[in-house]
């Protein structure tokens, strides 16, 4: 099995920290320094807002909701997947980029809908998520069950189409995104599909593809170089 | 299909030298459309359903005891889902084969299930009780279906008296492991500490019905539970770094159960605690780490979560360690910690205040039960401040000033032991 050296000198199976001390395993830099990324901050004191874009958060929460920064890690989101040193390091791996969900109502696949269900918000402005981590979840929060989604529509207006678990987003290793749907009562439509996407079937995701769930969502995901 | 999800509370920051990391976890599992993660478990799964019906003669007196068990276990019978593999067993001295007639399991059709109903319906009370021994025969008919879920529901009445403490010991270490089971005692004249340690060694509940008529309803609601289980042997694997102690696992909603004690070691850093089967549910557990301290400014994993079916990792939950100098950060208490840590001292409060209550040292008991009627009041666990207030006189909740009541009904100090480890959720 593959291992990665922590900053202790242990030999870790696990990437992300060390699995013999527990001492965070930097990711390895990643080529030329990329403009956008803003200095790693001690974690100390960086709490209560957001070192990237000021807003303000909570100290459990591991990443902004607004921006996506990683509090943990200190850096912005969709940071090249960490490779391993030396042994393993695949000298093609995909440039510095990070991704984007843009959420906005769309009316066209409202009325494809054609749900008597849920109305179209007549206001609805865009929501921008950053993509960042392993996995994303995208749904509508339930204090209730425990789901707690990254990219949670339950704000207003809210599409009450959307189930708590609507899709996931998946982070592969070679840096690409697919998204899979775990099981949702209304399904996932990509881009111009009339059939929605096949249960716990991962699809690729390329830049500009757009996804629909619920009644009036579209989720645009861009790539940004 | 299930999908688990586990997700982490905790304040991560510590003081200077702190060393005491405490984090709640968050397991959901959900059914089809439920929330992301990895599913496990297609189609229906395979399940054993066995009934353990106390019918020593206790249960003649009164004889609407034995009617109502009759009743409640047709009940559970009708409950059952075609396909499910069952069996009922009666309990006095020794264990009894009621359905199917010789050792064995049946499979659960309208035909079964009739024929069940019937031979339940001749069942008679006499003889004595010897928990063990039923435990022993449930056992080994689970081990004829060695792949299913395997669930248990054992009713009593009494106190367990026909077999030596010993060998009730052993046959609980025999079965642990092995199957759920889901434990209800009738009247007031059965041990909650027995069937606690039932209950607790074998991942199930436990339960008063003071009235015998309450058994029907009961026993349904254990069924629906039990035969919407989808995914058996569940654990939940915590790896912490070297150096460092896992000072405890405990489940702490919807009840609080301790599972360090069943902790198996993986290797030098990793153990696996045992959660049993999982139906569509959500329960929060409480870790707790001893780390070695790092210098300020030093972030350190201290604990890795993962939840494994069979061998395979469906979830995981990061606990982490960061030292800092920043007070008003370090002294924060997560409130979902906060909750939980209140919760089981309440827990402790009730069971210890009950018990100097029985030994009649009076000032203790005073003590003990004030601070539950006060952590129930600020956690907003209603159902335990009302069991409360039948044993207590509260003259204010806010500061515990508490009575003790002169005359207590045993079926209500019951429900108050049984019952004193029910938590209420934490609000995130």
């Amino acid at each position: 099995m593959a291992t990665v050296s922590c900053p202790n000198g242990h030999a870790s199976t696990t990437t992300d920290y060390c699995d013999q001390c527990g001492a965070p395993i930097a990711p390895p830099p990643a080529g030329p320094a990329p403009a956008a990324d803003p200095p790693t901050t001690g974690s100390a004191g960086a709490a209560l807002s957001c070192p990237n874009c000021e807003s303000p958060s909570t100290p459990d929460q591991a990443f902004c909701e607004v921006c996506g920064y990683d509090f943990v890690a200190g850096t912005l989101p969709a940071a090249p997947t960490p490779v391993a040193s030396g042994a393993g390091t695949d000298p093609a791996a995909a440039p510095a980029s990070r991704w984007t969900a843009l959420v906005t109502a769309d009316r066209a696949f409202y009325d494809m809908v054609a749900t008597r269900d849920v109305a179209f918000p007549d206001h609805c402005p865009p929501r921008t998520f950053a993509l960042s981590g392993d996995e994303i979840l995208i749904g509508r929060r339930s204090e209730s069950r425990g789901i707690h989604p990254q990219i949670d529509l339950s704000g207003a207006p809210e599409d009450t189409g959307i189930s708590r678990s609507q899709a996931i987003l998946r982070h592969g290793a070679d840096g690409t995104w697919s998204v899979v749907d775990p099981g949702s009562t209304n399904g996932v439509l990509l881009n111009d599909g009339r059939d929605p996407l096949a249960m716990n079937v991962p699809v690729t995701l390329s830049d500009g593809d757009r996804l629909y769930v619920g009644a009036w969502t579209r989720i645009e995901l861009h790539q940004v170089r | 299909m299930t999908s688990f999800t586990a997700a982490v509370y905790q304040n991560e920051y510590l003081p200077e030298g702190g060393s005491e990391v405490n984090a709640i976890v968050t397991v959901t599992a959900a059914a089809d459309g439920g929330a992301g993660g990895v599913t496990v478990g297609a189609g229906v799964p395979e399940a054993v359903e066995i009934i353990m019906i106390d019918c020593s003669g206790s249960m003649e007196q009164p004889a609407s005891k034995i009617r109502a068990a009759r009743d409640a276990t047709a009940t559970a019978v009708d409950c059952l889902r075609d396909g499910v593999w069952f069996a009922v067993v009666a309990g006095s001295n020794q264990a009894t084969m009621v359905y199917p007639a010789t050792v064995g399991l049946a499979q659960a059709s309208p035909a079964t299930k009739a024929a069940a109903k019937a031979a339940v319906g001749q069942l008679r009370a006499g003889g004595g009780t010897a928990i063990g021994s039923w435990l022993r025969m449930a056992n080994s008919l689970f081990d004829t279906r060695p792949q299913a879920i395997h669930h248990a529901i054992l009713l009593t009445d009494g106190k367990d008296e026909s077999e030596r403490h010993e060998e009730f010991v052993a046959a609980l270490e025999s079965c642990q492991g092995r199957f759920q089971c889901d434990c209800r005692g009738v009247g007031t004249n059965w041990v909650v500490s027995e069937l606690r340690a039932v209950a607790a060694a074998l991942l199930g509940t436990v339960d008063i019905i003071p009235d015998p008529s309450g058994m029907e309803a009961d026993f349904r609601s254990i069924m629906d539970s039990a035969m919407g289980k989808a995914v058996a042997s569940v654990a939940l694997r915590v790896w912490a770094p070297q150096g460092a102690t896992v000072t405890f696992v405990k489940q702490v909603s919807p009840t609080i159960d301790d599972l360090t004690p069943k902790a198996t070691a993986v290797n030098a850093l990793t153990s696996d605690y045992p959660t049993g089967s999982w139906g569509t549910e959500s329960r929060d557990y409480h870790v707790c780490v001893q780390v070695k301290p790092a210098a300020v400014g030093a972030e350190m994993l201290a604990g890795r979560v993962s939840l494994m079916v069979g061998d395979q990792p469906v979830s995981q939950a990061l606990i982490k360690a960061i030292w800092t100098d920043d007070a008003a950060l370090s002294t924060r208490m997560n409130n979902a910690v906060a909750h939980y840590t209140g919760q089981a001292e309440l827990a402790q409060a009730i069971q210890e205040g009950l018990e100097a209550r029985k030994a009649g040292d009076e000032a203790t008991a005073t003590t003990k039960l004030g601070r539950a009627v006060q952590l129930a009041a600020q956690s907003g666990n209603d159902a335990t401040t009302r069991l409360l207030a039948k044993v207590v006189e509260v003259e204010d909740a806010d500061t515990g000033t508490v009575h003790l009541k002169r005359t207590v009904e045993t079926a209500d100090e019951m429900a108050l032991d049984t019952r004193s480890t029910k938590t209420t959720r934490v609000k995130h």
